[in-house]
């Protein structure tokens, strides 16, 4: 073949190594991990919709796959393929883990889609994102982000795109479940149980969409002075001691510390740290051991030899890991508003805070439970918020 | 001062120039639209919009229906396109390379033509295979081997033009001296040449990296790409300062200002480049303004940026490339340098006596 160029090895999704790894799984686990996962949901070039997910095929084969058309033929009633490698791969990876080859060079890094946790969204924290949340990042981006806009996709495409998405999370979620799950209880029933369990998740996000209380809601005839009136008292719960928004934000809304780090970051974090204190142990333990004699150092030295292919896969795993990154507040003066700058959208952020950061729920967890703030003393924050950074421009 | 009026022209060499200059300028700009429509195809991810070649959706490449190609899907539309230019391309070289035959005495230049045609095909087909084999590595090559391509149809250009031909090294005293600065250039402009290239093998490398390809491998390519950069500006620059000394032969000095101009504009197009692609970074919050609405995928902002960028590195390899080619047909050779050297040095101790 030409300058030893054959077809190239169609793309194949990634393991969750950290997780496996971190959970001790042994190498025969990964690769029945692996076996179970391309049998319910294929590969990225033949796509499988498990049953009970409600996964439309159609749109999972339009998003999959190379790049180019149905049937190879442009005409109007051929559908393109490989949208999700066209448009999204690049930053998000294959599997949806946030490691495309420019994932590095980007902050914030782009999203990991396996863990189905989403910053943006209309739903309670803990829920799955509804399909409309997430057709809204893709057609608008998140501005400061490198999440572009595809404002100029069809339709179905978007579509599509919303599909695999939701594709990628549950595959991911369904791995991340089977490797907690002792593998001694892996057969087909607990797998599919586990399956449906993870897809329900997401047929339940329509259902728990945060609307607010409807007497909080600011009337759309607010004079400015009404409104300013809101916006002072907003500031007022903003500075309050009660709100904590200054100990991240800081008191003009222009965050100067970063010290804690989101859930995405948190693992990686964790396993790093965690991996260099058992490298550390090793070495020390090598050391003692150099000390010892006889039947006892040939025993220390089984020992070791025990310990130390599992800290390689972990220093390995390590070597392919990004930086970990710390959450950023949002600095409000400058105007832009990742989520959406319209009020239901900074009413939801602050009502849910935002999932996977550090950025706490200060609204009523459930009904007839009252969160830090009442939804009307939110919209007053938003108020704040909104005339403040106008004010700024 | 020193002047570099144009000697003679052999008339034989100005007939053969009167041919096939024209035609070298055509293909050469054909070669550049080539080039800009390619670095289309790989911004829009049209490579593999057509599946098939060398026909296009078994269509003959000319006969397939225009209507379905101009209203048709935006990368059929680029992709059948760029294999239209690439035919037109190949078209002028054949008849430049009839020309250099027949109009032509240089027998190195009708070599020249041949080697042309041979590139011209070599390229179309690698451009086939990577369609067939869907193969990155052989993207890779193809828009590596391309500004290549541009290079010697530059080349052509310059070789069969009048300057060309009028130059002539006077080795008088007078003109040597005013001469010698174009030493200087000679290396700057190999040097620059050289680092160009480079630069543009990186950013092919760069736009073809595979999906699979590690964040560290990207990144890496990245730091290179930009370090690269450096080394670019500084060497292009150095030459277009070195060009600017009195006494500089008019040709090459305007083409190491046109270099100057395009290696400005290419900076600011890397730059842009990557605002338009990912945004502002955080570092440069301070210094560019953030949008308020996040960056339109594909839209033609982004698109055009990206592709002026890899268009405009291939004219600065066509400007360095030029500047070489010029200096080095002006510049005094060695023998000459060291016997002006001598005088000098015989006259000052006469001077002294």
């Amino acid at each position: 073949m030409l300058i030893g160029c054959g077809s190239p090895s169609p793309p194949e999704f990634s393991p969750n190594r950290l997780l496996s790894i971190g959970q001790g799984s042994t190498r025969e686990q990964e690769n029945e991990l692996a076996l179970t996962l391309t049998d319910l949901f294929g590969t990225p070039d033949q796509p499988r919709a498990p049953a009970g997910t409600g996964l439309e095929m159609a749109q999972l084969e339009m998003a999959a796959g190379a790049v180019g058309y149905e049937g190879n033929k442009p005409q109007d009633e051929a559908r393109p393929r490989g949208l999700y490698r066209q448009h999204c791969a690049q930053c998000h990876g294959i599997t949806g883990d946030g490691y495309g080859p420019a994932a590095a060079m980007l902050s914030p890094y782009p999203r990991d889609f396996r863990r189905g946790i989403y910053k943006f969204k209309s739903t309670t924290r803990d829920a799955m994102p509804t399909d409309n949340d997430l057709r809204r990042v893709i057609v608008e981006g998140l501005p400061d982000t490198a999440m572009p806009s595809f404002q100029l996709l069809d339709n179905d495409q978007i579509d599509a795109l919303v599909e695999y998405t939701r594709y990628l999370s549950i595959r991911g979620q369904v791995e991340r479940e089977l490797v907690a799950m002792p593998a001694s209880e892996w057969n087909q029933k607990t797998v599919e149980a586990l399956v449906q369990e993870v897809a329900k998740r997401w047929e339940m996000a329509d259902d728990r969409v945060v609307v607010p209380d409807p007497d909080s809601l600011p009337r759309e005839d607010r004079t400015p002075a009404e409104i300013k009136k809101s916006a002072q008292l907003g500031e007022a719960i903003f500075l309050s001691a009660a709100a904590k928004c200054m100990e991240c934000h800081g008191k003009t809304g222009q965050p100067d510390r970063l010290t804690e780090l989101d859930d995405w970051s948190r693992e990686n974090f964790d396993f790093r740290t965690e991996t260099a204190a058992r490298a550390e142990s090793l070495t020390a333990e090598r050391t003692r051991v150099e000390g010892m004699a006889g039947a006892h150092r040939e025993r220390a030295e089984a020992r070791l030899q025990e310990l130390a292919p599992p800290l390689r896969a972990r220093q390995q795993v390590v070597a392919t890991l990004l930086e970990p990154e710390y959450a950023k507040p949002r600095d409000f003066s400058s105007g832009i508003f990742r989520g959406g700058s319209e009020s239901i959208d900074l009413f939801r952020r602050i009502h849910q805070g935002i999932p996977g950061t550090p950025m706490p729920a200060h609204g009523s967890p459930r009904p007839g439970v009252a969160g830090v703030l009442t939804d009307q003393e939110i919209f007053q924050v938003v108020d704040y918020l909104k005339n403040d950074s106008k004010n700024r421009e | 001062m020193a002047t570099h009026s144009p000697h003679k022209t052999d008339p034989q060499a100005a007939n053969a120039a009167r041919w096939t200059h024209p035609v070298a300028w055509t293909l050469c700009v054909v070669t550049f639209l080539l080039l800009w429509v390619g670095g289309l195809v790989t911004t829009t991810k049209s490579g593999m919009a057509v599946p098939d070649w060398p026909g296009t959706y078994g269509h003959n490449l000319w006969l397939y229906p225009w209507q379905t190609w101009i209203f048709g899907p935006w990368d059929l539309f680029i992709e059948h396109g760029h294999r239209l230019c690439g035919t037109l391309a190949g078209l002028l070289t054949i008849a430049l390379l009839v020309l250099l035959w027949r109009h032509d005495e240089r027998r190195w230049m009708q070599y020249v033509g041949i080697g042309a045609l041979v590139g011209v095909i070599g390229q179309g087909v690698l451009g086939g295979m990577r369609v067939l084999l869907g193969d990155r590595l052989l993207a890779m090559l193809h828009g590596s081997i391309g500004p290549l391509f541009f290079g010697l149809t530059v080349a052509m250009v310059v070789w069969t033009s009048q300057t060309w031909h009028a130059a002539t090294r006077d080795d008088s005293t007078t003109s040597l001296q005013s001469r010698l600065p174009l030493a200087s250039v000679l290396p700057l402009a190999s040097i620059a040449s050289l680092l160009v290239y480079f630069q543009l093998v990186l950013g092919a490398l760069l736009r073809h990296l595979p999906v699979t390809a590690s964040p560290a491998t990207f990144s890496t390519v990245v730091k290179a790409h930009l370090f690269l950069a450096a080394f670019v500006t500084l060497a292009a620059l150095a030459m277009t300062w070195r060009t600017s000394v009195r006494g500089m032969p008019n040709a090459v000095r305007l083409a190491g200002r046109a270099t100057g101009g395009v290696v400005a504009v290419q900076v600011v197009l890397g730059l842009t480049t990557w605002l338009a692609k990912y945004g502002v970074p955080d570092w440069a919050e301070q210094l560019v303004q953030t949008p308020a609405t996040a960056i339109i995928a594909d839209g033609w902002w982004q698109t055009h940026v990206v592709t002026a960028h890899q268009a405009t590195g291939a004219l600065l390899f066509a400007g360095v490339l030029t500047t070489l080619l010029l200096a080095a047909r002006w510049a005094p050779d060695r023998a000459s340098i060291v016997r002006s050297n001598r005088a000098n040095v015989t006259s000052g101790t006469r001077a002294t006596t």
